[in-house]
C-alpha cells in the first residue's frame, strides 16, 4: 500500500513538471533552443549563441509595419548597433508558403541586399512551428535573449502603432531601451508590450 | 406683371441653387481606396449650449475588414482625431459590436461592409460663430490577406441657430437604430477573479434569467492582455457560469479589472452582448 503511494505521488510529480516545461514561453524563463536554415541555406541554432545577447525580429517584407521600419532605415540602424556590440539579431519569417512574406531565398537576398538588412542572419520558419513556439504574432514582434539563455522581453519595438515611417523619429525604441540597459549592467527597464503590425501569416 | 414672373422664376432658381450648394456643403462625403465615406449630423442647425449626434458612416469594400477599439492580436483599430472649434468637445465613440475574426491559434475583431460611429458632440454656450466646421481625421488598417493604410479627411459645416434645432429626422433614425445594436451595460455586477494565473468571469445562473445560451465570449478591451485565440472554457459550477480567461505573453501581470463585451449567443445565433466592467478579485 505504502509503495504504491509513494509510487503514485512520484508519477504525479513527473506529470506535473512535464505539464509545467510543456507550456507556453514566458518572461524570465529559459527561452526554448530551435534550429532554421538562413536564406542561404546555412543551418543556425540558438544554442549556437549562448554567452551573448540574442534579438529575434519576426518579419514580413510585405507588411506595411515592417516596412515602415525598413524605408525610414529604422531596423537596419538597429542592427549595425548591436551586432556591433556583440549582439545577435536573428530575424525570422514564419510566413507559409504562397503567404505574404514568403519568398525564395534568391528573392531574400534581393530584398536584403535592397534594404541594406545588417542583421546576423534571416531565418525560414516556413512552418511556422518556432513562430508559434514564441508565441510571434505580429511582424514586427520581438524578443531578447539574455546571454544565460532566458528570455528578458518580449513585445513591441517602438510605442507608435502606426505604418507612417515619420513616427520612428517620434517614438521610443523598447529595443534599444532594454539593450542599452541591460549592455550597461543596468535594470531592465521593461519586460513586455504589446506588439503591433501584420499578424503572421501562418498557414491556415 | 411680366417683370414679376421673371423675378419669381429667378427667386425659384436662387433658391435651388442655394439649396444643392448648401446640400453638398452639409453632405461631408468622401472616397478612398478601400471606404466610401460619409459624414453625417443628426442635426441641421445647432445651438450653442447643447449637444448633437455626428456620425462616420463607412462602408468598406468587399471581402476586406478594419477593426475593433481593441483589434486583437494583430492588425490597428479605427483612429480618429477631431478637429473641432474653440470649445467643443466630442464624447467617446460608440462602437458597434464587432466580429471576432479565429485564424491560426489568434484572433482579431473586425468590422466588414459597413459600419456607423456615432459621436456626441457638445457645443459649448457662448459659441457666437454663424456657422462650426466639425472637422475629422481617420487612420484605419483596411486588410484582406494583406493589410494596408488607409486614411482620410472630411469635414461638415453646420450653421448655428439661437432657435430650437433642426432635426435631421432620417439620420436621427438611423443614429438611433444603430444606438439600439449597441452593447447594454450589464444589470448586475458579475465577479472576476484571478488565482495562480488564470482569470475567471463568474457568471450566476440568474444572469442568465432561465435563457440557455449556445457560446458565451468575452471580448476585452484591453490591448495585448488577453490570449484571444485561446478557447474560453466554461466550467458549470454550483450556480454559476465559469468563463476562463487566459493572459497572453504580453500581460505585465494581471489588470486590475475586467471590461469589455460579454456575447452571448442563443441556438438560434441570436446576440445578446452586454457591457462589462468588474474589478478582478485576486484570490491566489
Amino acid at each position: 500500500m505504502k509503495i504504491t503511494r509513494i509510487f503514485m505521488a512520484i508519477l504525479i510529480i513527473i506529470f506535473a513538471s512535464v505539464g509545467m516545461q510543456a507550456g507556453a514561453i514566458a518572461i524570465d524563463k529559459a527561452a526554448p533552443d530551435f534550429t532554421l536554415l538562413d536564406h542561404k541555406g546555412k543551418e543556425v541554432k540558438l544554442s549556437d549563441f549562448k554567452g551573448k545577447y540574442v534579438v529575434l525580429e519576426w518579419i514580413n517584407f510585405g507588411c506595411p509595419f515592417v516596412k515602415k521600419h525598413y524605408k525610414s532605415k529604422n531596423m537596419q540602424m538597429l542592427q549595425e548597433k548591436y551586432t556591433g556590440k556583440d549582439v545577435v539579431w536573428l530575424s525570422i519569417c514564419s510566413s507559409a508558403p504562397g503567404n505574404q512574406g514568403h519568398f525564395e531565398n534568391s528573392r531574400i537576398g534581393e530584398l536584403i541586399n535592397n534594404f541594406g538588412y545588417k542583421g546576423s542572419h534571416y531565418l525560414i520558419d516556413e512552418s511556422g512551428e518556432i513562430g508559434k513556439l514564441y508565441g510571434a504574432k505580429t511582424t514586427p514582434d520581438m524578443r531578447i535573449i539574455n546571454p544565460e539563455g532566458i528570455l528578458i522581453y518580449a513585445g513591441a519595438i517602438d510605442n507608435i502603432v502606426s505604418t507612417k515611417p515619420d513616427d520612428v523619429k517620434d517614438a521610443e525604441n523598447y529595443v534599444a531601451k532594454v539593450l542599452d540597459a541591460v549592455l550597461a549592467g543596468e535594470e531592465r527597464p521593461m519586460k513586455v508590450s504589446k506588439p503591433y503590425g501584420c499578424s503572421v501569416k501562418y498557414a491556415k | 406683371m411680366t417683370l414679376n414672373i421673371h423675378r419669381t422664376k429667378r427667386l425659384i432658381l436662387f433658391a435651388a441653387a442655394l439649396l444643392m450648394f448648401s446640400y453638398t456643403l452639409h453632405a461631408g462625403k468622401t472616397k478612398t481606396k478601400f471606404l466610401e465615406v460619409e459624414f453625417l449630423s443628426d442635426v441641421k442647425s445647432i445651438i450653442p449650449g447643447s449637444s448633437f449626434r455626428i456620425g462616420l458612416s463607412l462602408e468598406i469594400k468587399k471581402g476586406w475588414h478594419t477593426y475593433w477599439r481593441n483589434p486583437g492580436d494583430a492588425g490597428m483599430e479605427i483612429k480618429l482625431d477631431w478637429d473641432l472649434p474653440e470649445g467643443f468637445n466630442a464624447g467617446e465613440i460608440k462602437w458597434p459590436v464587432p466580429e471576432k475574426l479565429p485564424f491560426a491559434g489568434m484572433a482579431n475583431y473586425i468590422y466588414e461592409d459597413e459600419l456607423v460611429l456615432i459621436s456626441d458632440i457638445y457645443v459649448p454656450p457662448g459659441f457666437s460663430s454663424e456657422t462650426a466646421v466639425i472637422g475629422l481625421k481617420a487612420n484605419l488598417l483596411v486588410c484582406k490577406e494583406k493589410c494596408l493604410p488607409d486614411s482620410f479627411s472630411i469635414r461638415k459645416t453646420l450653421p448655428v441657430s439661437t432657435k430650437s434645432t433642426e432635426i435631421d429626422k432620417s439620420i436621427a433614425a438611423l443614429f438611433d437604430n444603430i444606438e439600439s445594436g449597441l452593447p447594454e451595460k450589464a444589470a448586475f455586477q458579475l465577479n472576476a477573479e484571478i488565482l495562480n494565473g488564470s482569470i475567471s468571469l463568474l457568471i450566476p445562473h440568474d444572469f442568465l434569467e432561465g435563457k440557455s445560451f449556445d457560446s458565451i465570449e468575452f471580448y476585452p478591451y484591453y490591448k495585448g492582455i488577453f490570449d484571444h485565440g485561446a478557447e474560453q472554457e466554461i466550467i458549470n459550477e454550483e450556480g454559476s457560469y465559469k468563463l476562463m480567461l487566459t493572459l497572453g505573453l504580453f500581460a505585465d501581470g494581471p489588470p486590475s479589472r475586467l471590461n469589455g463585451l460579454l456575447i452571448l449567443l442563443d441556438k438560434n445565433k441570436n446576440k445578446k452582448v452586454l457591457e462589462i466592467d468588474v474589478p478582478i478579485i485576486n484570490k491566489s
